[in-house]
């Protein structure tokens, strides 16, 4: 029988951002896939060596539009562990905070995309409607909505403001209880259930061989969060916990990811309580004369998608020497994605590829 | 029809036949004339925005409301701008078939439209073999599907119109076989005889002559769904999958050719199962040879119509689409066994109920008792629900 | 009798008019400013190796038509049964369940050669 070629992207409603999936089909079945990128390539990497370090920061930030923060955290972390600078201990209280701000946001947006691309158009706009009450309180504490720049070597740039507390904790009721007609809407819906279980499976065996981190790891059934295992800011002082699901599809990621959606909200709940009073905010040097001392480093974190890491090496001059970034859509968007795509239908790519947590341009940088 | 040219045959004196026919030519072209351009268009039009705005309503958000009262002229903004568009045709395209596809799917609509009886006197033509011509006529819109696809040149449209084609000859038939028990109640295959072989409380429609009707009323629905293409069976134009299927190529006029086919197919489910299950026209019996009783009929038929219609919509806002291989897999291996079993069942009950008519009355109302429960059940869900909405929505965090 | 056909051809004439009419009206309103690039077919903003879709696509439609135009006939046989259920009565029943019977074999038969699998 002859096979179709279909080229899905750059320019296809069913994937977000731009990149290409070249795909032969047999009927409706996939027997070849292919990840093309390249359309999306800003060169960031290099563009940061010719940065001083604080200039660095409204780059970063764009590497991933759905997370910001995740992105700032880790090369505020990287800069100040090569300078050797202290964070006091508020600022850590409110970088988690911000950390479980972009969670939530995230995966707001991606339950919106996992919906939408099984046409159930209602969800993106509650989700997405919902993702801006949070916003709201994120351009509250940093003045932007979608990049804060908030987060700065030493510390963080505000505190957080009069009455902030409340209005949190009330957003977090607002979310919790919002998060039933979620479910109702989506993760209980027969169609939805019938289209994820058992559609794009990792086996376990197979998980950490092909490199899978995040909440697709844990929805094979293996434990891993960066969280847990090399606790970062003060995520050892907070009481969480990390879901696993066995199955390996997309369902078991779609729970995965409820679970933790309703795990940061109990976080955030926890850091208002306890968060303690004091300076938010360690002065560096002069920023365009301030030289890092020689040396490398490697920090990671846990994003919402999975392990995100940044390798950095300085040479002792007021400029970074090169940057790398390790970002989890990398091994999800090219090699993962071309091992899973065989043997699964065309209705099904944007599905799989919005439960990878694909985001093109991250995976280009 | 007849009525209304005769008296204008009598009022205008004419007595020659040639005369006669021509009178009746004229009638039956106003009012093939009315039903399509002043009925149809607008319908198809409302619904459209009646659609967003449900839609808007159901999502959180307001829906179009600029143009006209609460945007109810939005439609007829929709039409200009289409028509203000620059009509494309792909270079390699089949360019007599990319031209006339749209046709084929908008007469297949219209054509449909000959058979629905409005009220017991606004038919077009009562067809003797009705039900028969609405199936037949349905498929221009495969046609043109499949044409609008092939021509294209295009690997989406392609997918699409394939797909498209073989959704709807899978579902024509427990389509058919569900309207066939409705024949085999009736015994005609006109319209209006389905319609007037019901009456007009519950326990006398079709639907509930005994359980069985029930299995079967939902068969049809879900196929009516199926071969109108919309969700969860929207396949043929699942926008994450294949662009936009078979109008992927299509831009301006045409484009909106097909849409507004899509909205008057809506019309085409609401009748039909209005006219097969629901009781059609039927209004109450003292009625009978009064001067309203026309326009409650025709008053009591679109309410029907419109509930359906409704339902349809709110469907599509709170289902995913199923899968092409879950799609075919509903049809072949659930719909088509389950409507030859009930076809059986319902030619046994028939059977076995034949002279009784204590039993049939008695089985009708323990069967309408069971499908309105469910009615009553989902109403009353709804309520609570938007109650409950209601009081969550006041809670003020935004100061 | 044909008289009730005269709408039907009536009802097509004029639904093609009214798209006809549509049409023009497009043709005089709308701009036309034709480019090369308008005129590729839509591949995802893919052109290089656009080689067209004048080719065979496999979703076993012909099975699906076959099985089709099967099933359909047997349902157009069914309606002359289903108008005339009530007159004949019980004899009709017996004749439609030995019809039924081999129409229910040969879908068994179908099932079991997985023509109804799809993947």
């Amino acid at each position: 029988m002859k096979t179709t070629k279909l080229y899905l992207g750059p320019q296809h409603p069913g994937i977000t951002g731009n990149m290409m999936i070249e795909l032969d089909v047999e009927g409706n079945k996939i027997l070849k896939s292919k990840t093309h990128v390249g359309y999306l390539h800003r060169g960031f990497e290099k563009l940061m060596e010719r940065r001083t370090y604080i200039q660095s920061f409204p780059i970063v930030c764009r590497i991933c539009v759905p997370e910001p923060d995740v992105n700032e955290n880790n090369y505020a972390r990287a800069v100040e562990k090569l300078s050797g600078l202290e964070v006091p201990e508020r600022a850590k209280w409110i970088r988690t905070m911000v950390l479980e701000m972009a969670r939530l946001q995230s995966y707001l947006l991606w339950m919106g995309g996992q919906s939408g691309s099984m046409g159930l158009y209602t969800m993106p706009q509650w989700t997405i409607g919902d993702r801006d009450y949070l916003l709201d309180r994120f351009e509250e504490l940093t003045g932007g909505r979608v990049y804060h720049l908030y987060v700065w070597p030493g510390g963080v740039r505000k505190d957080l403001p009069i009455g902030f507390k409340t209005r949190m904790l009330d957003l977090m009721d607002y979310l919790e209880s919002r998060m039933k007609d979620y479910t109702k809407l989506m993760f209980e819906n027969a169609i939805f259930k019938k289209r994820a279980i058992g559609t794009g499976v990792i086996p376990k065996d197979k998980a950490l061989e092909w490199g899978v981190v995040g909440p697709v790891l844990r929805g094979t059934g293996i434990k891993h969060d960066v969280r847990i295992d090399e606790p970062y800011e003060i995520y050892d002082k907070l009481e969480f916990e990390v879901p696993t699901y066995e199955g390996g599809d997309i369902y078991s990621r779609a729970l995965v990811r409820k679970f933790e959606f309703m795990q940061s909200i109990s976080i955030i709940r926890q850091i208002m309580d306890k968060i303690p009073e004091g300076p938010i905010y360690n002065r560096i040097p002069n920023p365009f004369k301030w030289k890092i001392p020689k040396g490398y480093t490697y920090v990671k974190l846990e994003s919402s998608r999975g392990e995100f890491g940044y390798f950095m090496a300085s040479d002792g001059s007021e400029k970074l020497r090169r940057v790398n970034v390790r970002g989890p859509a990398y091994v999800h968007g090219i090699s993962l994605l071309e091992k899973i795509l065989p043997g699964s239908r065309l209705g099904d790519v944007s599905t799989i590829l919005n439960s990878l947590g694909v985001c093109p341009p991250e995976m280009e940088r | 029809m007849e009525s209304i040219t005769n008296s204008l045959i009598q009022s205008w004196g004419i007595t020659s036949s040639t005369g006669a026919q021509l009178v009746s030519l004229l009638v039956m072209l106003a009012f093939s004339a009315v039903v399509l351009i002043p009925f149809f268009l607008p319908f198809a039009g409302i619904t459209s925005w009646l659609e967003r705005r449900i839609a808007g309503r159901m999502q959180s958000r307001v829906g179009p409301n600029i143009n006209g009262p609460q945007g109810f002229l939005q439609w007829i903004a929709d039409g200009v701008k289409a028509m203000e568009k620059e009509d494309l045709m792909p270079d390699d395209a089949d360019k007599p078939l990319f031209k006339v596809a749209p046709y084929f799917v908008f007469m297949g609509v219209g054509a449909t439209l000959v058979a629905i009886p409005f009220s017991e006197y606004l038919v077009l033509s009562d067809l003797n073999v009705g039900i028969f011509y609405i199936i037949s006529v349905t498929s221009f819109v495969t046609v043109g599907i499949l044409l609008a696809g092939w021509s294209s040149n295009n690997k989406w449209s392609l997918i699409g119109g394939v797909r498209s084609a073989s959704q709807m000859i899978s579902y024509e038939i427990p389509t058919a076989l569900s309207i066939l028990t409705v024949v085999l109640l009736t015994g005609s295959l006109s319209m209006q005889d389905i319609v007037k072989a019901q009456g007009f409380w519950p326990w006398q429609w079709h639907i509930s002559n005994n359980p069985f009707m029930i299995v079967m009323f939902f068969i049809f629905f879900i196929s009516a769904l199926a071969e109108g293409s919309r969700t969860p069976f929207d396949l043929p134009e699942a926008e994450s999958e294949l662009v936009s299927g078979y109008n992927t190529e299509y831009s301006g006029i045409r484009f909106a050719m097909f849409f507004l086919a899509e909205w008057g197919n809506l019309f085409v489910i609401g009748a039909m199962t209005t006219v097969l299950f629901l009781g059609g026209w039927q209004a109450p019996v003292a009625l009978q040879g009064s001067i309203w009783n026309t326009p409650v009929q025709f008053i009591i038929f679109m309410t029907k119509m419109s509930a359906v219609v409704f339902i349809v919509i709110q469907l599509r806002w709170t289902l995913p689409r199923v899968r092409v291989d879950q799609l075919m897999i509903i049809c072949w291996h659930y719909f088509v066994p389950l409507s030859l079993l009930s076809i059986l069942a319902v030619t046994i009950w028939m059977a076995l109920s034949y002279g009784h008519s204590a039993l049939e009355l008695g089985m009708s109302i323990f069967s309408a008792a069971i499908w309105l429960y469910f009615v009553f059940l989902v109403l009353f869900r709804a309520v609570r629900n938007f109650k409950k909405t209601n009081a969550k929505l006041n809670l003020n965090f935004l100061e | 009798m044909s008289e009730t056909y005269i709408p039907m051809v009536l009802m097509i004439a004029i639904a093609f008019g009214l798209g006809s009419a549509l049409v023009l009206l497009s043709v005089v309103l709308g701009p036309k400013y034709p480019s090369d690039v308008k005129d590729y077919p839509f591949e995802c903003g893919h052109l290089i190796d656009s080689d067209g879709a004048r080719k065979k696509h496999s979703i076993k439609f012909y099975m699906i038509a076959i099985i089709f135009l099967l099933f359909d006939l047997e349902i157009v046989f069914m309606y002359p049964w289903a108008t005339v259920f009530r007159e004949i009565g019980i004899t009709a029943l017996f004749e439609m369940f030995f019809f039924l019977g081999i129409l229910v074999v040969g879908y068994i038969y179908v099932w079991k050669k997985g023509v109804l699998e799809w993947e």
